[in-house]
């Protein structure tokens, strides 16, 4: 039996010890496997972080494949089964590993203490610290981890130096139940769906399975029951209407002149509403879900720059020209302006569209151009949508030509 | 190579002789407005108006010798650089003021760097260009002010004007072709006003008529706010969002972990 | 090793050998729980792993339900009047309003907050690093395909449940990465405008959404996840861990340390110590600071808005995607539909069915217990590459513009960088990662044969030199090698015990990688392995 070579190789080969080739160049060793190079430590070489102290050193990133990386067993020989393990120990083995052990207890110690440290400071922080300091929850954090930290740290170099190492061996099973298990297994469902008599009568099996198939139908309860709101046309308009004023997200109605040449606002509808007197009012509060689909942009060119699409000729008024501000291509709002090279680029996926050119889509992941709104000035000087736009606003959709 | 420089030479020689006979026309309106504007402009004391024509002097002397290679002469402008007349005095304070100008290499943007005239050249400099006439002055904005401004609305402000390009903290953002807005973290109260009445390079134009003067200075407050306010709960990640919190889950928080896996797995040698 | 008593019924028992009694005798756990006590884990690091994604999990549910305790899920409107001054007086929602409050008006309620967050990101983070572990070791081989499966359910629903969580507070970023997700919704062929108008309730912004988004998030999803976690954790038990070839290590053995006490330890500690990194990056790095953007409008918007990392390669993927629009009898499957939801279904539907594959074209329908090294399957090694080299050039992509502002690039160029990129640098990566892999089989191959290079130069008697080289020796154990049972049970346990036990392990002990060379060549069988510790041959 080959036991013997695999168990007790011990006393001649230190170091074949994982690591790259290079390594091994850089330290050689004899052909009789003794570290030519000098230094017992040519056994622990390999990716480690950490040269061991007295008490032993640590082999950080175990080498995945572990036949590449002998160990030398110069103190432990393997137990045999049922026999105790044999040690070879150094002389005063006793009096270090004392002196160790001791070693390692006080700094278990320490961790666990300062993870008192630790929670002491964090309740302290909580119920004394000031919560708008700008210290608080720094404070908090560095306590907790000293807290959670203290007790991890204390526990793991407990197990590592404390706790007995061990190659403990357990056996695994197959998975697969002997033959006879499967057939009687099988046997007995085979028995049961007969005594069922779903086979023999198939009145009972097909009924049965109708109804399953229909009581599937109620799913579409809930799920349809998750809106009132029928897409419809909804996503063909937005809040503007003929007439409606253009105003600021701070209720401001934008007039002729407001605006330098190169400036760029954001405007929502106004829409009028005629009172009881027969006065006309414009509303300038807009709701969030007007916002999300009729949010606009006016630009102001300078004369002569703008080069309208065919039929839009009269869309823009004395060089204002105003856009739908919602992308086409996801939704967000597309309003880094460059007022040089007139570029509207989208900040999400970076689409850019070319506001002397109809709003083209120049560049990124839009196809389509922003819709254009049409727009006047009434008498008053105030800026006002000819119309709702022509298109649907935003990002495509299925039943969108 | 050469070929191409000559005939971009000549194109430029042909482009700077249509620019000089404008300029002839340009110099004699100037001239004539000039005349006007001493004739009818309102008079202030003999003191002010001594006091201001001694620094357009001065600060014509300056652009003389510092801007007047690329903006020309009578700031009428170059093939690389645009006319200064009528860009008004807040525009020079702002380009001077940030270091933009006078600019080191063309490229797609000027950066902001440290600025090589003192406040006293560069208001010379501002009186001078600003005596070209028109253009937005460079606004004054006084402490009292800025103590005054609403930080709230100066913020609802900011993100619906400013925050698209800026970036909600102020940290800046690129633009298309190598162009970007700017990182707001050193700008001034004026600077910031400036920026918005003058529109410098790709930024918009935010006229009084769009944004008031309360409404700018309560603007610059939040700027202001965003770079000084303390940042609640630790270190900001240079205000950039989720780009550097990825960056530091995976190198700190994955890193550090696997580092406490490798020291776990580690064998203590017995 | 220590000598144990043989076992003897203590007569006075302590309280907790009492309280043992006490729930043996209403449910006979002795055996069982003996059994599971002695269960043995190998050591390898990289199987602490997925413990992260574990204990990240473990932590967010308590994070979690502290914050639960203090938000107010609400669309309402209303004006915020807290102590965050540059926002007071500000309109917007409760859910908004009451994120404020836990950030500037809760006893540690910033900081869980960001723990929270942070163990998001470090949670789908820690389950891909763990993917990766298991995919480029192979152990996801027959039997465990079906903990695979769990696996990739886990990572989809961690990313589901990471947007969930971060399109909570309603803040303009979160607002942002909502409108987009209702624009995905919407642009799926046929059922698209549907689709969306259920789930946002409308059209967007949709009629009190938050509500519906926070049951999504503390319930639903959470619940799933719980499920398939400890399904995931049950199957993983039972079926025993994988580990690496080497000293004694057979495709029928497990050989490490017993549940009790050393792996509780260390897996105990490494809980505290993933909670103390979140602890530390919730309270020093600020995550997700809601109050500098503002509350959600849909007008406004933030540059540089980004989703969370996890999100990021959907983000790449969406911006590099050319403007393709389909559009034809009257209908349109708009561009976004491909990048967002056709991308990731086949990546998904890949990663899923992988072992299938893999298991079809190599045609190996045995089970494994032992992994792999990534060079020892090169071919998959490379796919692997391949597949991570892809996700980066998406990944960057998702972050191009803070990448341009940084690097001072062109943004333009960063598009068309990562449009090229991910075409190209994909093959590349296979490729290289396989002549990699190739050349370090054959180096192994090399040492194999003519045992390890000393650098010792010998000069023959013919004036010839040669390198002398030494053989590479049969791998030996370190620590005491100890039976899984310290204490047996009855006599006719015993000799069960010493049948199963060192005695019969011995006889299948595997020596050398050369067990793993015969599984490469399609013989898998370890078992006849043992006799011919093949090293010490030369």
């Amino acid at each position: 039996m080959s036991k013997q070579d695999d168990d007790t190789p011990g006393t001649g080969h230190p170091a074949d010890d994982g690591g790259s080739i290079f390594d091994r160049a850089k330290h050689p060793v004899k052909p009789s496997g003794e570290p030519a190079g000098g230094g017992a430590d040519a056994r622990t070489r390999g990716p480690e972080l950490k040269q061991g102290r007295d008490d032993g050193s640590e082999r950080l990133g175990t080498p995945p494949h572990q036949t590449d990386s002998t160990r030398a067993p110069a103190t432990v020989l393997l137990a045999e089964a049922g026999e105790r393990g044999v040690e070879v120990r150094p002389p005063h083995a006793e009096e270090i590993d004392r002196r160790a052990e001791r070693r390692a207890e006080r700094l278990v110690a320490f961790w666990f203490i300062v993870s008192v440290v630790g929670t002491v400071g964090f309740i302290v922080t909580n119920f004394v610290g000031d919560k708008q300091a700008e210290y608080y929850t720094p404070c908090m954090g560095g306590a907790l981890a000293m807290a959670m930290g203290g007790i991890g740290f204390g526990i793991i170099l407990w197990a590592k130096r404390l706790m007995p190492h061990e190659e403990a061996v357990q056996e695994r099973h197959p998975f697969a139940s002997p033959a006879e298990e499967i057939a009687a297994t099988e046997e007995t469902v085979a028995l049961g769906y007969a005594d069922t008599g779903l086979a023999r009568r198939p009145l009972v099996r097909r009924t049965l399975l109708g109804a399953g198939t229909v009581l599937g139908g109620l799913l579409v309860v809930p799920l349809l029951n998750l809106t009132n709101s029928k897409p419809g046309k909804q996503l063909d308009h937005t809040r503007w209407v003929s007439g409606a004023r253009l105003v600021t997200g701070e209720g401001n109605l934008v007039k002729l002149g407001d605006m330098a040449i190169g400036g760029i606002e954001t405007v929502f509808p106004a829409v009028p509403v005629t009172e009881a007197n027969g006065t006309v009012r414009y509303e300038p509060k807009v709701t969030l879900h007007d916002k999300a689909d009729s949010a606009t942009v006016l630009i102001r060119l300078a004369p002569g720059e703008n080069h309208p699409r065919p039929g839009r000729e009269d869309w823009a008024y004395a060089g204002h020209v105003a856009y739908s501000k919602i992308c086409t291509h996801a939704g967000c709002p597309v309003s880094l302006y460059e007022a040089q090279t007139h570029h509207l680029l989208c900040p999400c996926h970076q689409s850019v569209f070319n506001v002397l050119d109809g709003c083209r889509a120049i560049f990124g992941p839009a196809s389509r151009s922003l819709p254009q709104l049409a727009i006047d000035v009434d008498k008053d000087g105030y800026f006002i949508a000819r119309h709702d736009y022509t298109e649907p606003v935003g990002p495509a959709f299925w039943e969108r030509s | 190579m050469s070929d191409m420089t000559a005939s971009v030479g000549a194109a430029r020689a042909s482009v700077r002789r249509r620019r000089r006979s404008s300029a002839v026309v340009l110099l004699v309106a100037l001239a004539a407005t000039g005349v006007l504007w001493a004739a009818f402009a309102p008079r202030g004391t003999a003191q002010d108006t001594a006091d201001a024509n001694e620094a357009v002097r001065a600060g014509r002397a300056l652009y003389l010798q510092g801007c007047s290679s690329c903006h020309g002469v009578n700031a009428q402008g170059g093939n690389q650089a645009p006319s200064l007349v009528g860009v008004g005095s807040a525009a020079v304070d702002f380009q001077v003021g940030t270091g933009r100008m006078p600019l080191a290499a063309p490229g797609a943007q000027a950066k902001r760097k440290d600025p090589i005239y003192d406040q006293t050249q560069i208001d010379q400099l501002a009186a001078y260009v600003g005596s070209l006439g028109g253009g937005p002055k460079k606004p004054v904005i006084t402490s009292a002010a800025l103590d005054d401004a609403d930080l709230a609305h100066g913020g609802e402000l900011y993100r619906a004007n400013c925050a698209q390009c800026h970036q909600a903290t102020g940290a800046g953002a690129p633009l298309t072709y190598g162009k970007y807005a700017p990182d707001l973290g050193k700008a001034t109260p004026t600077q910031i006003v400036e920026a918005m009445r003058t529109g410098p390079e790709s930024m918009p134009v935010f006229g009084p008529g769009q944004i008031d003067n309360a409404d700018a200075t309560a603007i610059a407050k939040y700027v202001r706010h965003l770079s000084e306010a303390p940042s609640a709960g630790g270190d900001a990640l240079g205000k950039y969002g989720p780009v550097p919190e990825g960056l530091l889950a995976w190198l700190v928080g994955i890193g550090g972990l696997l580092a406490v896996c490798l020291w776990i797995g580690a064998r203590q040698k017995v | 090793m220590t000598t144990v008593p043989p076992p003897h019924l203590v007569k006075r028992p302590g309280p907790v050998r009492k309280l043992n009694r006490t729930v043996d005798e209403r449910f006979g756990t002795q055996a069982g729980l003996r059994r599971n006590l002695n269960k043995v884990f190998p050591d390898h690091w990289s199987f602490m792993i997925g413990e992260i994604a574990l204990y990240s999990f473990i932590i967010l549910v308590l994070t979690g339900i502290y914050l639960t305790l203090f938000f107010d899920p609400s669309n309402t409107e209303v004006v915020y009047n807290g102590s965050y001054v540059p926002l007071k007086g500000v309109e917007m929602s409760r859910a908004y309003a009451s994120t404020l409050d836990i950030s500037f008006d809760t006893r540690a309620g910033l900081v869980f907050r960001q723990i929270h967050h942070w163990a998001a990101l470090l949670f789908v983070a820690s389950i891909v690093v763990h993917l990766m572990r298991v995919f480029f070791t192979g152990a996801y081989r027959k039997p465990r395909e079906v903990n695979w499966l769990i696996g990739v359910g886990l990572l989809v629903l961690g990313i589901l449940e990471g947007f969930a969580g971060y399109s909570l507070p309603d803040d303009l970023l979160s607002g942002t990465g909502l409108r987009i997700a209702a624009s995905i919704a919407q642009s799926i062929p046929v059922v698209g405008t549907w689709a969306s108008f259920l789930v946002f309730d409308g059209e967007w912004p949709g009629q009190n959404f938050i509500p519906r988004l926070y049951v999504v998030h503390i319930l639903l999803v959470p619940g799933i996840l719980l499920a398939l976690i400890g399904a995931h954790l049950g199957i993983l038990w039972h079926q025993k861990h994988t580990d690496f070839p080497g000293p004694g290590k057979t495709e029928h053995n497990v050989i490490g340390h017993r549940v009790f006490p050393v792996f509780a330890a260390k897996s105990s500690g490494f809980f505290m110590l993933v909670f103390a990194m979140l602890a530390l990056l919730g309270g020093l790095a600020q995550i997700n600071p809601i109050w500098s953007f503002g509350p959600y409008d849909p007008g406004n918007v933030s540059s540089a808005s980004q989703p969370d990392w996890y999100i990021g390669f959907l983000d790449g993927s969406t911006r590099l995607f050319p403007p393709w629009e389909f559009r034809g009898l009257g209908h349109t499957v708009p561009a976004v539909f491909w990048p967002t939801l056709i991308l990731p279904g086949i990546l998904f539907t890949l990663l899923a069915l992988y072992p299938f594959l893999e298991a079809r074209f190599t045609g190996d329908t045995e089970s494994h217990n032992l992994l792999q090294r990534p060079r020892d399957a090169a071919t998959r090694t490379g796919f692997g590459a391949m597949a991570i080299s892809f996700y980066l050039v998406l990944w960057i992509s998702g972050g191009n513009d803070v990448i341009a502002k940084t690097f001072d690039i062109s943004l333009n160029a960063m598009t068309w960088a990562g449009r090229i990129g991910c075409i190209i640098v994909p093959p590349i990566a296979y490729s290289i990662t396989k002549k990699i892999c190739i050349g370090l089989q054959g180096r192994d191959h090399e040492i194999a044969e003519h045992g390890i290079e000393t650098g010792i130069i010998h000069q023959l008697p013919s004036g010839e030199f040669v390198e002398a080289h030494r053989p590479k020796l049969p791998p030996v154990a370190d620590h005491r090698r100890v039976p899984t049972d310290r204490v047996a049970v009855g006599s006719g346990d015993q000799t069960a015990n010493a049948r199963s036990g060192l005695a019969r392990r011995a006889g299948k002990a595997v020596t050398g990688f050369f067990v793993e060379e015969e599984e490469q060549g399609g013989q898998p069988n370890a078992d006849d392995a043992p006799d011919q510790p093949a090293g010490t041959k030369h």
